[in-house]
């Protein structure tokens, strides 16, 4: 055993300056339980112990900040002062939305590696978004490569193995440019970034066979030297294969690729921050080929009931993966069986590597030959390295050597909660800018919305991508006759002898986070969900997903970020009925320049990724106009609340002297008014009643409107003064707010002729504005509010909108 | 023991896409004096390789017989033609290189048995009177990632 032979005898400080010495992102309290905990057992850990209970405890695998006790201290903006004390961050927001709606076909939820939904009593969907940031800042092409891997193995890992059946990537940039002036902390450039990124997913996706179905992309100086890069999966299995278990006695093997020293300390290094002047043992370079060959092997084992646990290897490596599996049992894995790359890898680098494409199964001896002889048959490499025991130990030998040894219910349960203090105060903001100058009118603004890269079309990355592949997909991503408009939603095919299919899609507004940090949630899984409805999406059948991405959470202004957009999660999710059924945090996001020693954080961002049953894929609508002579109708009420939205991103950018701070109010929710509109639109649709539909999001009503007009290659009239807005807002008389403001829980729908007497009555008692009509002519007009017409040829438009992302 | 060096180009009529994407690029962030660039995979292949056996594996493996053509070559002795830089961009030991390993696996399929290890990376060759250290400075910015991968100036 290789002894830290002085560790019983550290002092708090030692044992600080040990756990950064080693890179172990352990804090002085949980040096301090290790230490406790060795000096009863009368030994000091070895190296591989600390390593081992570094990789477990680490944010990365135990999400000590969402599970810590926070008090919470919030400051409206009236100065009113607030105190709210959670035992669990987690259990109290997130997990508690979900318990508390009691979904029946939630039937794996915050457990496994995805969560698990029933489909339709015979098969489940397994859907699980991963964040592959810090790799990905430092090598794009191979940090988002293996970022899209790991989130496949998760869906494959998830119950007994799903067959991942649809992708989905959303990332957040700086602006794009060459030059030291867009340089990150990482040294790459914001566009080698971009590239790189964008081409890691592409080539492992579409070498694994897996469309990648939907996404979106931000674009904005918080992102530049932190981008953020979440990939997602969806799995498909039967229902029957959800339930794992592990008894004593099963063998414990791993599959897949072999071991190198790729990787090490990924989950640690994940929590902590990013500094320039890190090692290249921290990245992991993708092999597509072997995870696509492996997966095929582990999907026709599970068919034939060959094991009876999987789980994938991911940060930790085979430390994380065994070690969870054994949790109930114990184990015992020899490491000299490890298959290696390379000689020369020291014992505790063959159990932490992260080398990608392996998962670990647990498998009864008896049919340990059948399913060695199956992979070999494939071409798969698989090893038997050790037993799982029923001693409640985790026992890692490198031939007669012991490295660990250890109880479970310690390396589990052993972490000491973390106690963590959060606050938060309502930034001040100034009424939004009067408008005025030259070149700020409307009609500039809406081109310039449509050319922000964060608008504007992002077809050069979507057409790298193949989407059609398993011949599932029904509404692609660009959608209309010259395929070239953005979807709202994508939609999945499951089985060919149903009418049913699932539709998925994403929601995620990090700016809205400088206002606060509660309505971006809110408005983000807002968004989310009505982007699916747009579609066609049974909102009653809805479930979502959370990605938080932040800062230092010792910082308590970040986790009082934290705090409130978990809170608004609680509350929306369970207002809209829509429960969460797994997620994932990202801490530390944040660049520390070694030099200056300045700190440069992300906003808070929370990414939503939805999915939902559509019950007749027949009746699906899409976003391009339809037909000239239809008439367009807005639903739902515009508010004045244009904080963090496009067009004030687009005001700060042309007149940069005219207006610092946060100006306007940020977009809210009001479950209240917005379900039954969702509901009702979710009728009109199943009746034929609906041509064509668009959510209103980024860039507002205005924005919605192009996009529908340019999708279907039609005009379009509207007029302003039939938008149902505020009596505030009404009052103001100001255009280019009800253009652009970005109020939650709306939507621009199209009605043909015939259908229009049905539709009005269907919606009568509800927020619905008469906007205009369909037209032939290549253009768009708005009647402002003072009766004049704003003019737009539609090739202007299409031009700004195609254009904006200057890759 | 040997090591080769094969670089795969594509032939001279037919066009080099990615060559004049770089080219284009090489202008655009202020290199100047490049004429043009041509682009193409390279690989080091070590082991009990006689010349013969390493021609089958560019011929028959890397590259495509009806676009493109590979050189082969002795590492130290390659040289760079009359007016011209030779970059090759080789990713540092310890990094995965699945592109490799793949060379690795297929030679058996096409019966090389000799092949012990096979590194993969990019070779370049720039036409033109650009400077070595713009040149280096220009690859460690737009053509490489220096966390992973090393350069090669000839």
């Amino acid at each position: 055993m290789t002894a830290l032979a002085e560790f019983p005898a550290l002092t708090l400080d030692d044992l600080l300056s040990l756990s950064k010495e080693r890179g172990l992102s352990l804090s002085s309290e949980e040096m301090g339980a290790i230490q406790a905990r060795f000096r009863a057992a009368g030994r000091a850990p070895t190296e591989c112990e600390l390593e081992t209970l570094a990789q477990t405890w680490s944010e990365h695998c135990k999400h000590k900040t969402f599970r810590a006790a926070v008090v919470h201290v919030e400051k409206d903006e009236l100065g009113l002062e607030r105190r709210r004390e959670y035992k669990d961050l987690l259990k109290e927001t997130i997990v508690k939305a979900t318990e508390d709606l009691r979904r029946p076909w939630c039937i794996s939820v915050f457990k496994d590696n995805a969560g698990i939904v029933s489909y339709d009593g015979k098969d489940a969907l397994a859907l699980k978004v991963e964040t592959h940031n810090h790799p990905s800042a430092l090598e794009p092409y191979g940090g988002a490569g293996t970022g899209l891997g790991g989130v496949i193995r998760d869906v494959l890992g998830a119950g007994l193995g799903a067959k991942p059946i649809a992708n989905t990537d959303v990332f957040c940039f700086g602006p794009l440019g060459e030059g030291p002036e867009f340089k990150t902390g990482s040294g790459l450039t914001t566009r080698r970034i971009f590239h790189g990124v964008v081409s890691g997913v592409r080539d492992y996706g579409n070498r694994m066979g897996i469309p990648t179905v939907s996404g979106a992309v931000v674009f904005d100086e918080d992102f530049r030297d932190n981008p953020l890069v979440f990939c997602g999966t969806l799995g498909l299995m039967p229902v029957d294969k959800v339930a794992k278990e592990v008894r004593a006695g099963d063998r414990v093997v791993m599959l897949g690729g072999r071991v190198g020293r790729d990787g090490i300390h990924g989950a640690t290094f994940s929590s902590d921050n990013l500094t320039a002047g890190i090692p290249s043992s921290v990245v992991q370079i993708g092999n597509p080929i072997v995870e696509k060959k492996f997966m095929d092997v582990l999907l026709a084992a599970r068919d034939r009931g060959l094991y009876r646990g999987v789980t994938d290897c991911g940060a930790g490596g085979l430390s994380s993966a065994v070690g969870e599996m054994g949790e109930q049992t114990g184990v015992d894995v020899c490491l000299e069986k490890v298959p290696l790359k390379y000689e020369g890898l020291k014992p505790w680098e063959i159990w932490l590597s992260e080398s990608q494409e392996r998962m670990v199964l647990a498998v009864p001896p008896e049919n340990l030959s059948a399913l060695l002889k199956l992979c070999a048959s494939e071409d798969v490499e698989a090893t038997d390295i050790g037993e799982f025991t029923g001693t409640g130990r985790l026992r890692v030998r490198f031939k007669d050597e012991m490295l660990v040894d250890m109880e479970m219910a310690f390396l589990h349960g052993g972490c000491p909660k973390r106690r963590m203090s959060s606050t938060w105060s309502a930034p001040a903001t100034t009424s939004f800018p009067q408008p005025g100058g030259k070149g700020a009118g409307p009609k500039e603004a809406l081109l310039g919305i449509l050319a922000q890269p964060t608008v504007a079309s992002k077809e050069w990355i979507i057409r790298q991508y193949d989407h059609e592949v398993q011949g599932r997909t029904i509404l692609k991503p660009l959608v209309g006759p010259s395929q070239a408009g953005p979807g709202d939603a994508s939609v999945i095919w499951i089985r060919p002898d149903s009418e049913e299919a699932v539709a998925i899609s994403c929601g995620v507004s990090p700016h809205y986070s400088r206002w606060d940090p509660y309505w971006m949630a809110a408005s983000v899984l807002d968004e989310a969900v009505r982007n699916l409805v747009s579609v066609g999406t049974d909102p009653d059948t809805i479930a979502v997903l959370d990605n938080f991405c932040a800062g230092d959470p010792t910082n308590p202004a970040i986790l009082g970020e934290v705090v409130r957009a978990a809170q608004a999660c609680h509350d929306t999710a369970k207002a809209y009925g829509t429960p969460f059924i797994s997620g994932k945090d990202s801490f530390y996001n944040q660049f520390v320049d070694h030099k200056t020693g300045e700190k440069r954080a992300i906003p808070t961002t929370l990414l939503v990724t939805a999915m939902g049953r559509v019950l007749d894929a027949s009746k699906l609508v899409t976003m391009d106009l339809k037909k000239a002579g239809n008439w367009l109708y807005v639903l739902g009420e515009t508010r004045d609340e244009l904080g963090g939205s496009r067009y004030g991103i687009w005001w700060r950018e042309r007149f940069p002297s005219r207006g610092g701070g946060l100006f306007g109010s940020v977009p809210r929710v009001n479950p209240r008014e917005t379900w039954p509109l969702y509901e009702k639109l979710n009728e009109a649709m199943k009746n034929s009643l609906i041509a064509s539909c668009h959510d209103c999001s980024d860039g507002g009503l205005a924005a919605a409107l192009a996009e529908m007009a340019l999708a279907g290659g039609l005009g379009a009239y509207g007029d302003l003064r039939k938008v149902p807005v505020t009596a505030d807002l009404k009052a103001e008389g100001r255009t280019d707010k009800v253009m652009f403001s970005e109020s939650n829980g709306r939507f621009i729908v199209e009605v043909g002729a015939r259908a229009r007497r049905e539709f009005l009555a269907l919606f009568k008692g509800m927020v619905v504005g008469a906007l205009g009509q369909v037209r032939e002519t290549p253009r768009l007009d708005l009647v402002d509010l003072k009766g004049k017409t704003i003019s737009w040829k539609l090739a202007d438009v299409e031009k700004a909108w195609r254009g904006g992302m200057k890759v | 023991m040997s090591v080769w060096q094969v670089v795969v180009t594509v032939k001279s009529r037919v066009t080099d896409h990615h060559g004049e994407a770089l080219k284009k690029e090489c202008v655009h962030s202020g290199l100047k004096g490049v004429k043009s660039v041509r682009v193409g995979p390279a690989y080091e292949l070590s082991g009990n390789l006689p010349e013969t056996e390493v021609r089958r594996l560019a011929e028959r493996l890397l590259a495509d017989p009806v676009t493109q053509e590979a050189s082969i070559a002795v590492p130290g002795a390659v040289k760079a033609p009359a007016g011209a830089r030779l970059v090759r961009i080789w990713l540092k030991n310890g990094v995965a290189d699945p592109v490799g390993d793949t060379v690795l696996f297929a030679a058996k399929d096409v019966g090389v048995r000799g092949l012990d290890s096979a590194r993969s990376g990019r070779a370049y060759e720039f036409h033109g009177p650009a400077g070595a250290d713009a040149l280096r400075r220009f690859c460690e910015e737009h053509l490489m990632n220096p966390l992973i991968q090393r350069v090669e100036i000839l």
